[in-house]
């Protein structure tokens, strides 16, 4: 066949042709991945949330301050804590964690969600606070890093990435604050100690 | 047959994009952290590759001249966003460490450099050869720089520990380290292609 000439019909009718052609193709497989996708980012977060969490039966989610916030029962009803998804600007653009809660208000372990700050720099944010973040309790001291007069030690060389993940945590420890179903114990006002200024 | 076959070859070796050719340098630098990102963006652009060979090649004399640029480009970006599409189903993982990488196909200079040196001027089934064969030279570099950036980095390969991570140099994971690798393996290549000759 030979090929078609660049006058303005053919032309017309040839980018047509491909738009049509590229729209039925990307609507076709929006419409067969759209189920997968929705599962997959559904099984991620119940990933991390199992994975910061005290076991339980239950779970109840709602949104606190724009940050989704999953609060976990067991069978019988009983409260056995809090898991926090919360987004900070890093270093490397926005990242998001979520931080458990036990029915105390200690943190029992957190999840970095998505991330792109410096790989063997502000990455290593992956695992580098668990022990210090399972030191810190409710009633002691805000949450800070050594640096800023705290007790967190923070990631050499990643300043940047070590302060933008301690306020996720903050962020998180505020959004937990009005967790627990007695709100009237005073257990409300020994975690705002934690909250970020 | 053997002709078949040395289109092939030629992506791989002859015609190799990255140490050859120098194409698509960005995506080559950018993820090539690891040799698991390097091989996972080799092959996602060779994916690219064969089907908009295919599809350009297929519709190459409906397409006139003036407009085979705007036409070639949403052939390619449709099969971007497909593959997009089809990670974030099943590979959500891989779509998380490549991030804006993916989408940045389109605009890679060897996907629209092959459709113009070669699908508009060959039979469609050449057209995949050519695809395969660019796409597996391509899969092959970027693994390659990924694992030599891997091991001296952090001293692992694919993720497994080859000697302790303090010994590695952090520089090989980050930018310059990119370039210093990438510049000592075309080195390499070349004087290995004048042996041979």
């Amino acid at each position: 066949m030979k090929k078609l000439p660049s006058t303005i019909w053919p032309m017309l009718a040839s980018l047509t042709g491909v738009c049509l052609l590229a729209g039925l193709l990307l609507s076709g497989t929006y419409y067969l991945t759209g189920d997968a996708i929705a599962e997959t980012e559904k099984k991620q977060q119940e990933k991390a949330v199992k994975a910061v969490l005290p076991k339980y039966k239950k779970l109840e989610t709602d949104t606190v301050n724009g940050m989704p916030r999953h609060k976990a029962f067991t069978r019988k009803g009983e409260y056995v804590g809090t898991a926090i998804e919360s987004t900070v600007n890093g270093f490397g653009g926005p990242f998001t964690v979520m931080v458990g809660f036990n029915s105390d208000n200690k943190i029992t372990g957190y999840q970095v969600l998505k991330h792109q700050e410096t790989p063997g720099l502000g990455s290593k944010m992956t695992d580098w606070f668990v022990e210090d973040l399972a030191q810190w309790s409710p009633e002691g001291h805000p949450l800070k890093l050594k640096k800023d007069g705290g007790t967190v030690n923070a990631i050499t060389a990643a300043t940047i990435s070590s302060r933008a993940f301690i306020l996720a945590i903050n962020q998180a420890i505020g959004a937990c604050v009005d967790t627990r179903p007695d709100t009237a114990t005073g257990a409300t006002a020994k975690t705002k100690g934690g909250q970020h200024e | 047959m053997n002709k078949k076959l040395a289109i092939i070859v030629n992506g791989i070796l002859h015609e190799n994009p990255t140490f050859v050719l120098l194409l698509g340098m960005c995506p080559t630098l950018g993820t090539t952290t690891s040799a698991i990102n390097g091989l996972g963006m080799g092959l996602a652009t060779a994916f690219v590759l064969i089907c908009s060979n295919l599809v350009i090649s297929l519709l190459k004399n409906l397409i006139p001249d003036k407009v085979h640029i705007p036409a070639y480009i949403v052939i390619i970006a449709s099969f971007v966003t497909v593959l997009q599409l089809c990670m974030q189903a099943w590979l959500p993982e891989l779509n998380q460490s490549l991030g804006l990488f993916i989408p940045l196909i389109v605009v890679n200079c060897i996907v629209l450099g092959r459709a113009e040196t070669f699908a508009a001027k060959n039979s469609p089934f050449d057209s995949v050869l050519d695809g395969l064969g660019i796409g597996l030279g391509f899969s092959l570099a970027l693994t390659l720089l990924g694992a030599v950036r891997e091991l001296l980095g952090s001293g692992q390969l694919f993720g497994y520990s080859i000697f302790p991570e303090t010994y590695g140099s952090l520089i090989f994971i980050l930018a310059p380290g990119a370039f210093i690798a990438l510049g000592l393996l075309i080195a390499l290549a070349n004087t290995l292609k004048t042996k041979a000759q």
